[in-house]
């Protein structure tokens, strides 16, 4: 009988030698796209105020005005309720700012080499979204506030409606690759799978073409993590419940969620862009992250249109609306991704 | 090693000691204690013996060959025996000298399971532990108490007959082979019926089915499941535990034992596996929704746990599926692929044995200090009871699957497994119930222990036993959180290896490459290297938020302010109000989703009637499949 620790070769521990090299990279990689992120989100949350207010025949704030807001927050007098739950209160914010700038070093900028792109990217983006999200409900929860309560109840709600589709819609990519003999769950994988080859002769090889259900199913998802109207804002409704799990919020503590909300606005398109809009195609390193960027500009503007003409609605018409028809059009190409 | 039918002795012995605790009540903590010890002393020699081999019994006339995989379900048995014992030193009241009788018969057969590879022996240790729990579960011995206890009996027995009648299928059909051997019972040991293949035809197959049935309804797979919840909310809470952390899965693992040692009775065994798997997936999100709508907190996290036995099931049935696509096409990428989902399946069991006990000690506290048992009553139990109340954070966490806990490490692996079989929409399926189960949780920490005026104010400390053991499960989440290979490595993979041995036999380093698991366990393949750097950049992120919060020119004053009550517009007068009075009718989750759980709950109406009708249907649709050829 041979010994069985033979075979538990399970070699789980970092190359002593490779780690100098990887923690490098990935530093350097992380602080180069959080500021890609950062002025990227600076740039499409000024527009969509902008934007927004321009089509309401306002005038809308200048160019610095969202990085302004902050640092006069982080300069504001910070209080916390006195039946808050003080660790939960103050840790909220921070986690909110520390999944979101994980997702922004995960989600590569539309190249296909992307180091922070792993075999598994889409749970561990799926995973991050949820908890970027469920630092809202903390932070309802942990105010003590009433309208911080109903808030995170919203909040939780409106997440579980979203997470099914969303999760499914975010597989499609995927699935399909499956089908091809590409087991992979990576980024990198899916934008290089839609560089080559054409739909209908005509249509570059981009998902969202060969998989248009799923693409306006991950579109509508995207909205309401991203808090646009119609759905994504019922859990802040300002007009009945102040600002919902937000409400206690102030100070610095404020400040961090706001920059944590405006990273938003990157993360968000980006997913989008490199799932279902083919990343930065197929041109050399500056020009791809060129083009990604412009694709996402372009889905900011999309967001910031349908914010614009839409009311806000019931969170029982938003959960039913999820789970029927954005639900139905990802199925619907989940299973012709499955027999195509 | 040590021989285990002695610590079953010892158990058994023990128990009637432990009646003498009606003379003083330390003779039977000391003795259930001091046999829970010595299981776990058996479990854990003979998981390191078993490493140099797997060791031949002869005990009782039957030839028992110990793998590492019934060591590690006997070191699961011991250690929640263990924790479960120590507990009730202080939690148990009255009728202290039933209560250890029969807690220690039923840890005992238990134990027994866990070591017994012969049908007739499993069936019989099932129903000592099914007859001896029936009184635990009526411990309290009200009407409520005694109705649960008699409803888990009657299905139990009613499933019993299942085992009973497969049990003897397969016997005659092993005899009629000339599978005698030494003693006529070893022809029903289970790696004997896989290694001699004498089971043949329809009638072996429905034989084999049967017994998985049995089986089944003690592993509470949909839509046999609904016992449980109405069993597990009367019994006091170190009992739930027992039955939810230990009992229906070491008693109901058979069932999938079974199907995987036999597998090659099928004439498709991979349809049986998927229909297997999409039962687990069924099973978890059927549960995880209807614990939503649960306001007492131990049937929410009954439901819970038949949620998470869902992710188990998965596990094991992608671990199956595996095995079955192995077998047809004979790509040793399936082995792979086997050997992630047995893997993932036994750690999450292990997992949620230990999260589960942790939650349901937890509501043990709480119920014991508090005497509430309605969620929608408690409040601000995090600074009555701040112990109680990290415990309870750590236990849920760990459920949910958040990174840092041991929930998140098993889980990921069950995603890698269905992902790697090529079944995405089971993978998106189980990342849903875990943002479904995480919310859940959310639910109940944010109206019994965040925030919340402190009007029950009773902050009397609690008794150090109980401490104990949520400090000790609370460790071992964390610890399998941060270092899952040590149980990777040293438990789940050589459990799972001498289970996969079992079917082929050449498995070795060279046949099953050892760098495509490592990427499966938990190791990215892409740039960078694995998940601790995904630990890392949160921690980094983590900071970033602190450094600006700390460097804010604002945060001196953070405490002088603290005084400020929240601001409610002038509406109320106390600023504090439950989740349920905030609203103006029912909470905007319930509202949104209350169709499907209305449908949802009429099927869990409580009549014993329909639960055994269910058993019954199931079991039809079952021999159905087999009588058609479909499986």
């Amino acid at each position: 009988m041979d010994s069985c620790f033979c075979d538990i070769n399970v070699n789980m521990c970092i190359n002593g030698v490779d780690l100098m090299t990887d923690a490098l990279s990935v530093i350097g990689g992380y602080l180069s796209l959080i500021t890609l992120g950062f002025l990227f989100s600076w740039a499409s949350y000024w527009s969509f105020r902008k934007l927004s207010a321009r089509f309401q025949s306002r005038k809308g704030p200048p160019w610095y005005q969202p990085i302004a807001d902050i640092i006069k927050l982080l300069g504001k007098e910070l209080f916390i309720p006195k039946l808050a739950n003080k660790t939960l209160y103050t840790l909220a914010p921070m986690l909110a700012l520390s999944s979101i700038l994980t997702l922004t070093f995960l989600i590569s900028p539309g190249i296909t080499n992307w180091i922070g792109s792993t075999s598994w990217d889409l749970i561990v983006i799926l995973y991050l979204s949820v908890l970027f999200s469920i630092t809202f409900i903390i932070s309802g929860a942990a105010s003590a506030s009433p309208w911080g309560k109903i808030g995170a109840s919203r909040e939780t709600a409106l997440i579980l409606s979203v997470e099914l589709p969303f999760a499914l819609s975010l597989l499609v990519p995927s699935i399909a690759m499956s089908r091809l003999g590409i087991l992979s769950l990576s980024l990198n994988d899916i934008i290089a799978n839609q560089i080559s080859g054409k739909v209908l002769n005509i249509l570059p090889n981009w998902f969202i073409f060969r998989f248009p259900f799923a693409a306006v199913a991950m579109f509508a998802c995207l909205l309401a993590k991203s808090y646009m109207k119609p759905f994504g804002d019922i859990p802040e409704a300002e007009q009945e419940i102040i600002a919902g799990p937000l409400t206690e919020y102030g100070g610095p503590l404020l400040g961090i969620f706001e920059l944590a909300r405006m990273f938003r606005f990157y993360v968000f398109s980006a997913i989008f862009v490199d799932l279902y809009l083919g990343g930065g195609g197929s041109f050399s390193f500056p020009l791809n992250v060129l083009v990604f960027l412009t694709k996402c500009f372009i889905i900011v503007v999309l967001m910031t249109l349908i914010d614009v003409i839409n009311a806000r609605y019931r969170i029982s018409q938003a959960s039913k609306w999820y789970l029927s028809t954005c639900l139905l059009l990802s199925l619907v190409d989940v299973i012709r991704a499955l027999v195509m | 090693m040590i021989d285990p039918s002695i610590a079953i002795i010892v158990f058994f012995a023990a128990a009637l000691v432990a009646l003498l605790s009606k003379v003083n009540r330390i003779i039977g903590d000391a003795i259930s204690i001091f046999s829970t010890t010595f299981a776990l002393i058996t479990a854990i020699v003979n998981i390191y013996s078993s490493f140099k081999g797997n060791i031949l019994l002869n005990a009782l006339g039957v030839h028992i060959m110990i793998y590492t995989y019934n060591s590690f379900l006997a070191l699961v048995v011991s250690l929640i025996g263990l924790t479960v014992t120590v507990f009730s030193v202080s939690y148990i009241e009255e009728g202290i000298p039933r209560y250890q009788f029969f807690v220690l018969l039923t840890i005992g057969s238990l134990f027994g399971m866990a070591y017994s590879w012969n049908l007739l022996w499993l069936f019989i240790f099932a129903e000592i532990c099914t007859i001896c729990s029936a009184p635990l579960i009526a411990h309290h011995l009200d009407a409520k108490a005694l109705e649960g206890a008699i409803k888990y009996l009657i299905i139990q027995t009613f499933a019993a007959i299942f085992t009973l009648i497969g049990i003897g299928i397969i016997y005659k059909q092993a005899l009629e082979a000339g599978l005698a051997g030494l003693a006529r019972i070893s022809a029903l040991n289970i790696d004997t019926l896989a290694a001699a293949r004498v089971l043949s035809g329809n009638v072996g197959k429905i034989g084999v089915i049967l017994v998985f049935i049995g089986f089944a309804a003690k592993l509470p797979l949909v839509p046999i499941h609904i016992w449980l919840p109405d069993a597990s909310t009367v019994a006091p809470a170190p009992i739930s535990s027992l039955l939810h952390a230990m009992m229906i899965k070491i008693a109901g693992i058979p069932a999938f034992l079974i199907l995987f040692e036999l597998g090659y009775l099928f004439t498709d065994a991979i349809t049986l596996w998927l229909i297997i798997s999409v039962l687990g997936a069924i099973t978890m999100v059927i549960c995880t929704s209807l614990a939503f709508a649960q306001h007492d907190l131990k049937r929410l996290l009954a439901y819970h746990s038949v949620g998470q036995i869902g992710y188990v099931i998965l596990g094991l049935g992608i671990g199956g599926l595996g095995m079955a696509y192995f077998k047809t096409t004979g790509d040793f990428y399936w082995l792979n692929i086997t050997a992630i989902g047995l893997t993932a399946g036994f750690f999450h069991l292990i997992n949620h044995t230990i999260f589960k006990s942790l939650l349901f000690f937890g509501s043990g506290v709480v119920e014991f200090k508090t005497k509430i048992k309605n969620i929608d009553q408690l409040e601000g139990l995090f600074k009555t009871m701040p112990f109680t109340g990290i415990a309870m954070l750590i236990g849920s966490l760990s459920i949910s699957g958040v990174p840092l806990f041991n929930g998140f490490i098993s889980k990921w692996m069950i995603y890698n497994a269905c992902i790697g079989a090529n079944e995405p929409i089971l993978a998106a399926i189980a990342i849903f119930c875990c943002a479904l189960t995480l919310a859940s949780f959310m639910k109940v920490l944010s109206t019994a222990f965040f925030g919340g005026s402190v009007k029950n104010k009773n902050p009397s400390d609690v008794p150090r036993s109980m401490l104990f053991t949520l400090f000790i499960l609370s460790a071992l989440c964390v610890m399998f959180g941060l270092i899952p290979q040590l149980a990777i490595k040293y438990l789940l993979y050589p459990a799972t290896l001498s289970l996969m041995r079992t079917l082929v036999p050449q498995i070795t380093q060279s046949t099953l490459p050892p760098v495509d698991l490592s990427i499966s366990l938990l190791q990215f393949s892409g740039g960078f290297c694995d998940i601790y750097w995904l630990f890392t950049l949160i921690a980094i992120g983590l900071c970033i938020g602190y450094v600006i919060y700390r460097v804010s020119p604002a945060y001196q004053g953070a405490t002088s302010e603290e005084k400020l009550m929240p601001f409610t517009g002038g509406a109320l007068q106390d600023p504090y109000i439950n989740i349920k009075e905030a609203m103006p009718s029912s909470s905007p989750f319930e509202h949104s989703f209350k169709p499907l759980l209305n449908v949802l709950k009429k099927m869990h109406n409580g009549l014993v009637n329909l639960y055994v009708s269910w058993i019954a249907v199931f079991a039809i649709l079952m021999l159905t499949c087999v009588l058609m050829g479909w499986i």
